[in-house]
């Protein structure tokens, strides 16, 4: 891991209030996203991957808090310190975000040249003329033909993919140092998620920034990022380069991922499942998050919770399995799976 | 027919002390109304010295007052609330009757039928009420309590029609109403049985805010005249007497004003409550 | 954009001809001679007896009867008004001014409190300030006209003699102030009536708007507009306000009726000489004629102020352009 990353998440905890209590959707976070850097975040829904990339940019609100003591470090500024004038600064300035469905992400009575526009207005003082041509251009760079025309437009005028390129312009005009990327493709036909991925890497190329995306499409991490971490019932599970994950991942919710995905060549065989589904954050259970879903817990997985084991170079993982390897080799039904089948059909 | 939705919405309301606060003074209104002859001090016509209690102000004896006729405020504001209330009721209910069935069968139907409803519906809603109302009066002359809440009722159904016909028309096209044809069931059948009780909720809460607004009408009209005539007291036709001798009797008008005020803004409480309990997601107009 | 107009205006044309049916309607289902009360009056002229039977055909079968009525609407002959004695378009033409210049202030005033009130009630919501204020509009919003009305007339006009109590102009020294006088006395004699409907409107105007602003705060695009570092405040204008200024201006145009009877109950209050004196003096003489046409006028004048309020509705949304 490079010593000076662009981004580092240290031991962020982000609690929402709910009629049930608090509910600790990202519970000890910590990671780093490296200069020029794609970095994968991935996840089922409920994970919390979602609210850390909101909290990161302090946009958690309503009844959620980012519990003191974590620490968000952008280019060595704490983020978490900063004042909210300060913080808007940061906001689409340094910090850039983008969200999955690109037609509600835009004002339907601005136009899309206005919208973007605004960025350029808001953060380097540009005039309404300076900034017009700013959107034109940024238009251009994400490959919207005819994009003098196209600025006068409005959302829902435009096809999703092209809303989705619009939403990237947006983003990109202050070029910054750091895109999160929340589902950015799920809302969109293979096609048009494929260009949007290659998009997105070459003006990863141009710009050199960093990525954070986040998605639950292990197919999508495959193809853009260069590390990957997997996060589970609030916590960091696993964090490897993109190869060694997939050649050799070690957590067995990650395993249990892998075998989820349809693979076009691989035989034709009914798609495996984890059984169960993720507790609730309202209450995580005690000792290892994943045990009643995973196949290889023994006593030590109730006891303990397990820390973040060095399974290799820039390999970790949070599995107790790092200590007695040898339990892989002894797989049984998951608890889970046995109260399932217990409870009838 | 689903009772899930209308038990939560009574839960919600039950921990809504506003809601709870806005239903209790409806009963307590409810109640002088009916209870009137027993809790009215004076007889609303009762005139005892015609020349020496004309125009008194609030006193002990007469906590609102008396008008020019020397009759005591108080009463006929107590008999007032029976008539305004009771013609608003009962107009309210005849109009969200009428207007249910409008819109049920122009949902349910469908097609140019539910077209050609419904641009009727645009059309009488284009005529402002209180002008038809003015011209019906006006031709129709001096008009008994009944009279005048048909003519309330038949006015007041179109806008109902068309949240029902909405509702009922997302409804009829949904699978469970195709099921039920699948399985023999009727027309008619399904739209009773079915449909309906789902397509009920604006009705609730168009009704009870309706209920303030015919209140307001219904005073309105009385205060130019052609509403409630004497010598029935009506909370409007008490401050058509009030206006006339607003310099030197300022109560007479004041208090039913006061009397109606409080009842609106208690149906229109309820009615958002209502609203928010059980069709949170209808937008706020 | 030009078919939504089109299609709007035809639309338009068909509600007329609906209501003017409905008013037919009504004349006849209504008990008694419509025109028997002002026959015998004596103060009909031949002349003018003679016209009406050939207008409304008072001895011809009924279809026929609705034939000739639709056609002198469509003509905008309203008829002779007995009671006024002069033609039903005059007496209107006289009122008519008197009540847009009410409508048209107690709109203005309406939009401009009303959407200012919500824009500082959803930058404070929850807060005192919000709570305390929704209170008083869900006041305001409830309280019957004619009595808000009277009440302002009694604190402002019998109280404290600030305001004049009824009419357009003072009805002695108005002709001989100079220009700015003029002006002035007739701002004070606006003053309590569009007061009045104003309060109702603009609460109306700040609870709908308020709760457009909020759901629009909850929306996906707001989301971004924080993300790209906006201040709340430009969020709020710039971009909440935009966008739920569309479903005010759809809530203007349903208001209109009753802004219209808000009107002419007001009037009546304050012996305004718009539509509304007119239609009570009317009703009071049996004027058929022009009770009718003021009836139909109101709903021309309803028609054509939600078509306007369509029409700017899709100047602020484009997506109803296309529509």
């Amino acid at each position: 891991m490079a010593s000076d990353p662009l981004l580092d998440v240290i031991d962020l905890h982000t609690t929402f209030a709910t009629d049930a209590g608090p509910a600790r959707a990202v519970d000890g976070v910590s990671f780093a996203v490296g200069r020029g850097e794609t970095v994968g975040l991935v996840g089922e829904s409920g994970c919390g991957k979602s609210v850390t990339a909101l909290s990161i940019l302090r946009l958690v609100d309503g009844a959620g808090r980012i519990e003191k003591g974590g620490r968000i470090l952008l280019e060595g500024r704490d983020l978490l310190s900063l004042g909210e004038r300060e913080m808007r600064e940061v906001r689409g300035n340094r910090v850039a975000m983008i969200w999955q469905e690109p037609l509600s992400a835009l004002n339907p009575v601005m136009t899309v040249g206005d919208q973007i526009a605004e960025v350029a207005r808001v953060h380097a003082g540009a005039s309404r003329a300076e900034a017009h041509a700013k959107a034109v251009e940024m238009l251009r760079l994400v490959g919207i033909a005819d994009p003098e025309q196209r600025a006068n437009e409005y959302p829902h005028q435009l096809s999703g993919g092209m809303r989705q390129r619009v939403v990237i312009a947006m983003a990109l005009v202050m070029s910054p140092a750091l895109l999160i990327a929340d589902e950015p493709t799920t809302a969109l036909d293979v096609t048009i998620q494929a260009q949007i991925l290659e998009l997105l890497a070459e003006v990863q190329r141009r710009m050199g920034m960093s990525i954070l995306l986040i998605t639950h499409d292990l197919g999508v991490v495959a193809e853009t990022a260069s590390r990957v971490i997997v996060m589970y019932a609030g916590e960091v599970v696993e964090e490897a380069g993109v190869r060694e994950l997939f050649a050799a991942a070690h957590h067995p919710y990650t395993e249990g991922l892998m075998l989820a995905m349809p693979r076009v060549g691989g035989k034709a065989e009914r798609l495996a499942t984890i059984p169960g589904a993720v507790p609730p954050p309202t209450d995580w259970p005690h000792g290892c998050r994943f045990r009643e879903r995973c196949p290889y817990s023994w006593e030590l997985c109730e006891r303990e919770h397990p820390p973040l084991y060095q399974i290799g170079e820039g390999h970790v993982s949070r599995c107790h399995l790092a200590i007695e390897p040898e339990r892989r080799a002894h797989p049984h039904p998951p608890i889970a799976a046995v109260v399932g089948a217990g409870a009838g059909a | 027919m689903s009772v899930g939705p209308w038990r939560t919405a009574l839960r919600a309301l039950r921990r809504d002390r506003v809601a709870l606060g806005a239903a209790g003074v409806i009963v307590v209104f409810a109640l002088a109304a009916l209870l009137a002859p027993a809790i009215a001090p004076y007889s609303p016509n009762a005139q005892p010295d015609i020349v020496g209690m004309a125009t008194l102000r609030p006193s002990a004896a007469h906590p609102f007052g008396t008008d020019v006729f020397s009759r005591d405020v108080l009463s006929r504001v107590i008999y007032g609330a029976r008539v305004s209330l009771g013609v608003a009721v009962l107009s309210i209910a005849l109009s969200m009757t009428i207007g249910t069935a409008y819109g049920a069968i122009a949902g349910y139907a469908g097609g140019a039928t539910e077209t050609i409803m419904m641009r009727l519906i645009d059309a009488l809603l284009a005529i402002p009420r209180v002008l038809l109302l003015i011209l019906a009066l006006a031709l129709w002359g001096s008009v008994g309590l009944p009279t005048l809440v048909l003519m309330l009722g038949l006015t007041g159904w179109f806008g109902t029609s068309r949240l029902v016909r909405e509702r009922v028309r997302a409804l009829s096209r949904g699978e469970f109403a195709f099921a039920a044809r699948a399985l023999g069931a009727s027309h008619a059948r399904v739209l009773w049985r079915h449909v309906l009780p789902n397509a009920l909720t604006p009705v609730i809460v168009a009704a009870t805010l309706g209920i303030g607004n015919v209140i307001v009408l219904e005073a309105s009209l009385s205060y130019l005249g052609i509403g409630v005539r004497p010598p029935n007291a009506s909370w409007g036709n008490i401050i058509q007497d009030g206006a006339e001798a607003i310099a030197s009797g300022w109560w007479i008008a004041l208090f039913p004003g006061l009397a109606i005020l409080v009842t609106v803004v208690a149906f229109n409480l309820l009615g958002d409550a209502l609203r928010d309990a059980l069709d949170p997601r209808s937008p706020h107009a | 954009m030009r078919r939504l107009l089109a299609a709007r205006a035809a639309q338009s044309v068909v509600i007329v001809a609906v209501v003017a049916t409905v008013v037919f309607a009504l004349i006849h289902l209504a008990p008694g001679d419509p025109f028997g009360a002002a026959l015998e009056s004596g103060k009909v002229s031949p002349e003018v007896r003679a016209e009406w039977r050939a207008r409304y055909g008072l001895d011809r079968p009924l279809p026929e009867q609705y034939v000739r009525w639709i056609g002198s609407v469509a003509r905008g002959e309203l008829g002779w008004s007995f009671s006024r004695n002069r033609p039903v378009a005059s007496a209107l033409a006289a009122a008519l001014p008197n009540t847009v210049v009410l409508m048209g202030t107690a709109l203005l005033l309406s939009i401009v409190l009303g959407i200012a009130a919500a824009l500082l009630q959803a930058s404070r919501r929850g807060s005192l300030l919000d709570r305390g204020s929704s209170a008083v509009l869900l006041v305001f919003y409830s309280m019957p006209e004619f009595w808000l009305g009277l009440m302002l007339l009694l604190v402002f006009a019998y109280e404290l003699p600030l305001f004049p109590v009824s009419g357009v102009v003072d009805p002695v020294v108005h002709e001989y102030m100079g220009a700015w006088g003029r002006f002035a006395d007739r701002v004070r004699h606006l003053a309590l009536p569009a007061l009045t409907l104003t309060l109702l409107l603009a609460a109306a105007v700040a609870r709908h708007q308020r709760a457009a602003l909020l759901d629009v705060a909850r929306a996906d695009f707001t989301r971004t507009a924080r993300a790209k570092g906006l201040a709340p405040r430009t969020i709020l204008v710039r971009h909440a306000l935009r966008n739920s200024l569309g479903t005010t201006i759809t809530l203007l145009g349903l208001m209109f009726p009753a802004l219209l009877g808000g009107a002419v109950i007001v009037e009546t209050v304050f012996a305004w000489p718009g539509m509304g004196s007119l239609a009570t003096t009317a009703i009071a003489q049996r004027d058929y004629p022009l009770v009718t046409a003021i009836a139909l006028v109101g709903a021309v004048m309803t028609v054509a102020g939600s078509l306007i309020a369509d029409l700017l509705g899709a100047l602020a949304d484009p997506r109803l352009r296309d529509a």
